[in-house]
């Protein structure tokens, strides 16, 4: 036994010689290096987990906690969720159907930003981001018209959307066979029993120019949430819990959903828990300062910080270029330009 | 004991120190088991506060406060964000470790990135044996803090296997 501590000893420090090879490095050397984050790629990846994916004995996945409003346990079970390459086919094919989710020029990031330089000043920010986009452009063109009745009294001219004319891919940097497949197969359980299957699938979809940046403001932590999906469709329907006799499939043809919530630090993002448990989530102006320059008697001074927020605030766009129900077309829907000024969104237990 | 030779190890050179790279990678087995049969509180917890540490965790036991727990505050001194009842078996078999030099593919990214990344080959199956979570709010970190209120948002549970397929790429990002 002593021998082998023996030799442990002396495999150290031959390790220890070796080390003495690092140089140090000078400043131009060291003015290279940024560790600025970390970058993610996933290469020909497919996913699928839940209780009828292929090689599976005794599987279970469960969401449990919700309850009917006459107060039964709904559980529910999911048959598949998976994550696959296109051509999918709702699900049948994933696992050898693999898709490279982020580029090596575009990937998914977890960064760690200086505040400054995006709107939010003197603070270190934790940023989790998708694959970035290629312009700061909305995927929609729109049709923009001035609108004449807001000019003067304090704002500048605003413009309003006439409708969409179309949706232009080109701002994304996946390319087309960069996008992903996934959806979720699961059937409601309602005490114990099956009831129903409600299945999801979206094809083509990409996520780029989405993040999350995180950043503590007073012994609280705040954030900004920017949200940007495109799916070349998503359909919905219901079944038997064995699959069979399924309903009409509810198409959403080209979604394109953009919402980005809080505006740097001058609105940010709340998320707590409030002292009796439950979640509270706040999109505001919180400080009355921020928006309107208060002048020495606590009034608003001017309306920069509102005209600011008309004008580059954040804004959301959700359109649907067709809408299907079985054979039936319901053609665009629309919601854009639409800003959010407070929210505020509390969980009760009932 | 003496089949092993200590002075069997030499020291290597700058040269051949500079002319070695250890790209045979690495193969990994893991299995994750985490109080499968309660912690100790679970054994000597108060039983105060409608037994919110609970004695049974056996499978079938529909008690709720079982596992690890993980309690963090938001800010402000006000709430608390839970993940409560985190226990399970979870297993793999096959995770690669490795080193390598990406110059071409990726539909002509390859050629122009001409970097070393960092890749984590996927196993094919991940096991799981009663794998649970819970995501809840609470009004204080322990179960025993006088006054607790829990809220339970959502409960997570999982057997058997999941699929998957591919690498994953992690390199630095620099700007």
């Amino acid at each position: 036994m002593i021998k082998l501590i023996f030799s442990a000893l002396s495999v150290g420090a031959v390790t220890f010689s070796a080390s003495a090879e690092l140089q140090s490095l000078d400043d131009f050397e060291m003015d290279q290096v940024t560790g600025a984050g970390l970058a993610i790629v996933l290469e020909d990846f497919a996913f699928e987990a839940g209780q009828n994916i292929a090689g599976a004995n005794n599987n279970q996945l469960d969401i449990s906690g919700l309850q009917t409003s006459d107060g039964r346990d709904v559980v529910l079970s999911v048959s598949q969720f998976y994550i696959a390459g296109s051509g999918s086919n709702q699900g049948e094919n994933v696992i050898g159907n693999g898709v490279n989710l982020g580029r090596l020029l575009y990937p998914y990031q977890i960064n760690l930003l200086d505040g400054d330089e995006i709107g939010i000043d003197d603070k270190a920010v934790l940023e989790l981001a998708a694959p970035s986009r290629l312009n700061t452009n909305s995927l929609l063109n729109q049709d923009f018209r001035t609108r004449s009745r807001t000019c003067g009294s304090g704002f500048s001219c605003q413009q309003r959307s006439q409708g969409v004319t179309g949706i232009n891919l080109s701002g994304l940097s996946s390319r087309s066979s960069e996008l992903a497949d996934f959806g979720t197969r699961f059937d409601l359980n309602i005490d114990g029993t099956r009831q129903q299957s409600l299945e999801t699938h979206a094809t083509g979809v990409a996520l780029d120019g989405s993040h999350v940046r995180l950043w503590g403001d007073n012994n609280r932590m705040v954030g900004n949430l920017a949200i940007n999906l495109y799916a070349d469709d998503l359909t919905i329907f219901a079944a038997n819990p064995d699959g069979t006799n399924a309903g009409n499939s509810v198409v959403f043809d080209d979604l394109v959903l953009e919402a980005e919530l809080g505006y740097g630090d001058r609105q940010a993002v709340e998320f707590e828990v409030r002292d009796d448990g439950n979640f509270e989530l706040l999109i505001g102006g919180r400080d009355r300062a921020d928006t309107c320059q208060l002048n020495s008697s606590g009034n608003c001074n001017n309306r920069a910080g509102f005209a600011d927020f008309y004008d580059n605030g954040p804004k959301a766009n959700i359109y649907i270029d067709d809408v299907r129900v079985g054979n039936q077309s319901f053609g665009s829907t629309t919601i854009s330009n639409l800003q959010i000024q407070y929210l505020k969104v509390t969980s009760r237990d009932l | 004991m003496f089949s092993l030779p200590a002075t069997a190890l030499e020291p290597m050179s700058a040269e051949e120190m500079s002319a070695t790279s250890g790209q045979g990678g690495v193969y990994l087995t893991g299995d994750l088991t985490i109080n499968e049969n309660g912690g100790p509180l679970n054994l000597d917890g108060p039983a105060q506060n409608n037994h919110n540490w609970q004695v049974n965790c056996s499978a079938n036991n529909a008690d709720r406060r079982c596992g690890a727990r993980l309690a963090l505050n938001t800010g402000g001194g006000r709430g608390w964000l839970i993940l409560d009842n985190i226990r399970g078996r979870f297993s793999f078999e096959g995770l690669t470790l490795r080193t390598r030099k990406i110059t071409d593919g990726f539909n002509g990214d390859g050629n122009q990135f001409n970097e070393d990344v960092f890749e984590v080959g996927l196993p094919n199956q991940l096991d799981y044996e009663d794998a649970s979570l819970t995501l809840a709010g609470a009004s204080g970190p322990r179960p025993t803090d006088s006054n607790y209120q829990q809220v339970d948002i959502v409960t997570l549970t999982i057997n058997g296997v999941a699929n998957l397929q591919g690498n994953a790429l992690i390199f630095p990002t620099g700007d």
